[in-house]
């Protein structure tokens, strides 16, 4: 039995709720001991629309995870997503005026404290600051300056926002139930930490995660993050799109999607139809397979096409580990090749990694979100279990193994 | 959802009742229109199948026109209050159409707005003011009305018969000038009914319509734009932003919330919806609730029309934030056989939320009913893409 509170990742998707638990073992690994996944009702775009029907999944799946691990769950790490979160890049300099020119970690927290006084209209809350690098006099671009010369100190950072008001729906949710939050965190950064290993960081990625309401994304481009952001286009609009097509329910619409559908038509079977039973209010009929994917194909094609415009244009070699797809839309038929076509990267499928304990439940692209949290989560305790000196000098210490493993990821801003 | 909206067109004195008449008579699908007057000669030069009258004031006028006199005007509509209220059991809107300036439309119209919200019918009044030539006097007549008539409907949108003449030229006669004023405003009252009562692939929620009306605070402005031919989109949304009712465009950016109708043959494609989208969004402000809808009706193949409601206040309920909705657009060539699912896996919100959202949603989208579209670069995503891309299956 682990001495650490245990962490609890909560996220409320469009499609699932799914929670896990993670102990923290002595060695420093994290054992996942409890979870679950409970149908999400209410909730539509990643964001929740009847909060009613959504807690009532949510304390389900909690009641659920608690008897898995054998917890009382009394606080949870959420992740929230939606189109109203969006990253930009935001840089302060400072002049160093020691007369050694020697750049100091009180240097290095000033300029991270002029940063953040970036002005953000009210309606907006910092869900992460993160640390990308610093520029010393114009021209030496470094992971962390203390201790080096200069006379003008850089930071940059990437601020990852939200609309505050819709940040606070799924956390009013769970205070309701009563739940305490520990920390919200954007659901693309925590399938970024869930489903990619320090070197793929290191070599540059796409992380897409393709979502029942919304697609996340989180770029890594020379050694940091150069773009972060959602769409509100998901597996529902996929779903949506066949049953309106086919004019048929859309529970017929999703299974047509699950069992036959495909990002790609497959030519050579294209006219082959496929029987959609009648039922309540909807006639029998017959879809031929290309059509289907058809339909599957305009849309995955488009969201692709999206996402690439919003990154902008990064050379190969910033990104050489190619595109990550994960979340539940990542086990869609031939969503490789076609992101294979449009990006022009090699792209693999992202299944959670670096967790001990029930990863055999966890080993599903559709719970990367989840898996990314609870390490989110550890990140964040290990954090608070140092002093405050402490916190700051390991801080800085570990921004340079950090920024080259991937950047560190600051609190809650706000 | 609500299907269609049932909608109804009464014009009231002269003015309107030439208005409805034409609108009756040019259309082989016409809205439910009835020409209410007290002059009797008058509604007897259409017959009664093609024009459904009502007589009203036979006592007090026995028959004849009420002489200019608002006063009057207003008396023989409070003398039949009772068959006029009739006239609104089982519609949603009311739109009454007259000229004010005269006696029987100035003074009744009032009246009768009271009497279609008094049986839970919104009340819309579309009312022509009087040319400069006409006289101070019956402006001012025309200006009392307008205001009275403000306190009574819903909304009431003024057009202003003076602003035609820029669309016209100098050297029209008076009886074209009317003329083409009661048929500018016949198609636009048309392509309005089209679209409410025979929703194409964009329908409007009731419930959204009422929420603007409601919120409208009294004052419209509206716009129509014809247009055929092959640049008949482009050309139809030109001549609505060049309207005269909307003075170039200005009413347009000043306004609050917009409704647009776009009302063509089945021949209509997806592009041409989508350049109209564009073109009127470019003209109104970007955070400007936008509600379109589409219809389709073969007796406009060939021709594109575009009716624009605008309304210069517009507030949401004080009880929630107004969601913002965007151009919406559909395409009413890929049309499914059959009308698309509707299944209700979300909670149905009450009327009362319902009425805070402002956003136009093709139908079929029920999916993301509650949730704000999803909107890049003015395109609704929440459409299916092989839709907009005109894909076929």
């Amino acid at each position: 039995m682990s001495h650490y509170p245990p962490i609890v990742a909560l996220e409320i998707g469009t499609t699932k709720v799914a929670v896990a638990v993670g102990e923290k073992q002595s060695d420093g690994s994290i054992l996942v001991t409890g979870f679950s996944r409970e149908e999400s009702k209410g909730v539509r775009k990643g964001e929740i629309i009847d909060v009613d029907t959504a807690q009532a999944g949510v304390r389900r799946a909690l009641t659920a995870a608690e008897e898995g691990a054998q917890v009382d769950i009394e606080r949870v790490c959420l992740a929230v997503s939606g189109s109203h979160i969006r990253s930009e890049h935001h840089q302060a300099a400072i002049p160093i005026t020691s007369e050694t020119g020697l750049i100091t970690e009180a240097d290095e927290v000033a300029v991270t404290e002029l940063v953040k006084a970036t002005h953000f209209p009210p309606d907006r809350e910092v869900l992460h600051w993160i640390p990308l690098h610093y520029t010393i006099d114009g021209e030496r671009v470094v992971p962390r300056a203390a201790g080096m010369e200069g006379s003008r100190l850089e930071l940059r950072m990437l601020i990852i926002h939200g609309d505050r008001k819709r940040l606070h729906t799924p956390a009013i949710l769970v205070r309701e139930l009563p739940l305490e939050v520990e920390s919200l965190a954007f659901g693309g950064l925590c399938s970024a930490l869930g489903v990619l290993t320090p070197e793929q960081k290191k070599e540059g990625v796409l992380v897409v995660d393709l979502g029942g309401g919304t697609t996340d994304y989180l770029l890594y481009a020379s050694s940091t993050i150069a773009h972060a952001g959602s769409l509100a286009i998901g597996g529902d609009h996929v779903t949506n799109d066949i049953s309106y097509a086919f004019a048929v329910s859309t529970r017929s619409a999703e299974r047509l999607k699950r069992e036959h559908g495909a990002a790609l038509v497959d030519m050579a079977n294209r006219l082959q139809t496929l029987r959609i039973p009648a039922e309540l209010g909807f006639q029998e009929r017959t879809v031929a397979l290309g059509a289907l994917q058809t339909v599957i194909h305009e849309r995955m094609d488009e969201l692709f096409n999206l996402i690439k415009k919003r990154i902008g244009d990064h050379p190969r070699h910033e990104i050489r580990a190619g595109v990550v797809l994960t979340g539940g839309g990542a086990k869609l038929r031939h969503v490789r090749e076609l992101a294979e076509k449009i990006f022009r990267l090699p792209c693999t499928i992202g299944v959670p990694t670096g967790l001990d304990g029930l990863t055999g439940q966890l080993d599903d692209p559709e719970f990367a979100t989840v898996a990314g949290l609870i390490k989110y989560g550890d990140f964040l305790a290990r954090r608070q279990e140092e002093g405050f000196w402490t916190r700051f000098w390991r801080r800085f210490a570990s921004w340079g193994r950090r920024a080259a493993s991937g950047p560190a990821i600051e609190e809650n801003g706000g | 959802m609500k299907g269609a909206i049932q909608l109804a067109v009464l014009g009231v004195g002269h003015a309107g009742i030439h208005i409805v008449a034409r609108l009756a008579a040019e259309w082989s699908e016409p809205p439910p229109v009835v020409a209410i007057g007290s002059d009797r000669a008058l509604l007897s030069q259409w017959p009664e199948e093609v024009l459904p009258r009502l007589l009203i004031g036979d006592a007090l006028t026995g028959g004849r026109s009420t002489g200019g006199d608002p006063e009057i005007g207003r008396q023989v509509a409070e003398a039949d209050r009772a068959r006029l209220q009739n006239l609104f059991n089982g519609y949603d809107l009311a739109v009454l159409v007259g000229g004010l300036g005269g006696g029987l439309a100035t003074g009744a119209l009032p009246v009768m707005a009271r009497l279609a919200r008094a049986s839970g019918c919104l009340a819309i009044a579309l009312v022509t003011l009087p040319f400069d030539f006409e006289g101070e006097y019956r402006r001012r007549r025309a200006e009392t009305g307008l205001q009275a008539l403000q306190e009574a409907a819903d909304v009431v949108v003024a057009l202003p018969n003076q602003k035609l003449f820029r669309l016209m030229g100098g050297d029209v006669r008076v009886a074209e000038a009317f003329e083409r004023a009661d048929v500018m405003v016949s198609h636009a009252l048309y392509c309005l009914w089209r679209l409410m009562a025979r929703p194409g692939l964009m329908g409007l929620d009731f419930a959204d319509v009422r929420a603007l009306i409601k919120g409208a605070g009294g004052i419209g402005a509206f716009g129509y734009g014809e247009g055929s031919g092959s640049g008949r989109a482009v050309q139809a949304a030109q001549r609505l932003l060049e309207s005269p009712y909307l003075e170039s465009g200005r009413l347009l950016h000043e306004a609050e919330a917009v409704l647009v109708s776009v009302t063509g043959g089945t021949d209509m494609t997806l592009a041409e919806v989508d350049e109209i989208g564009r073109l009127i969004r470019g003209a109104t402000r970007a955070e400007t609730p936008l509600l379109m809808g589409t219809s389709v009706d073969p007796a406009w193949d060939g021709k594109i029309g575009i009716t624009v409601l605008a309304a210069e206040r517009w507030k949401a309920d004080s009880t929630g934030q107004l969601r913002l909705g965007l151009d919406s657009i559909g395409s009413p060539a890929s049309v499914p056989a059959s009308p698309p699912p509707q299944e209700r896996e979300g909670p149905e919100r009450s009327e009362g939320q319902r009425e805070l959202t402002l956003a136009a949603r093709p139908r079929g989208l029920d999916r993301f009913k509650g949730s704000e579209p999803t909107v890049e670069n003015g395109e609704n995503l929440d459409i299916p893409t092989f839709m907009r891309r005109n894909v076929s299956l």
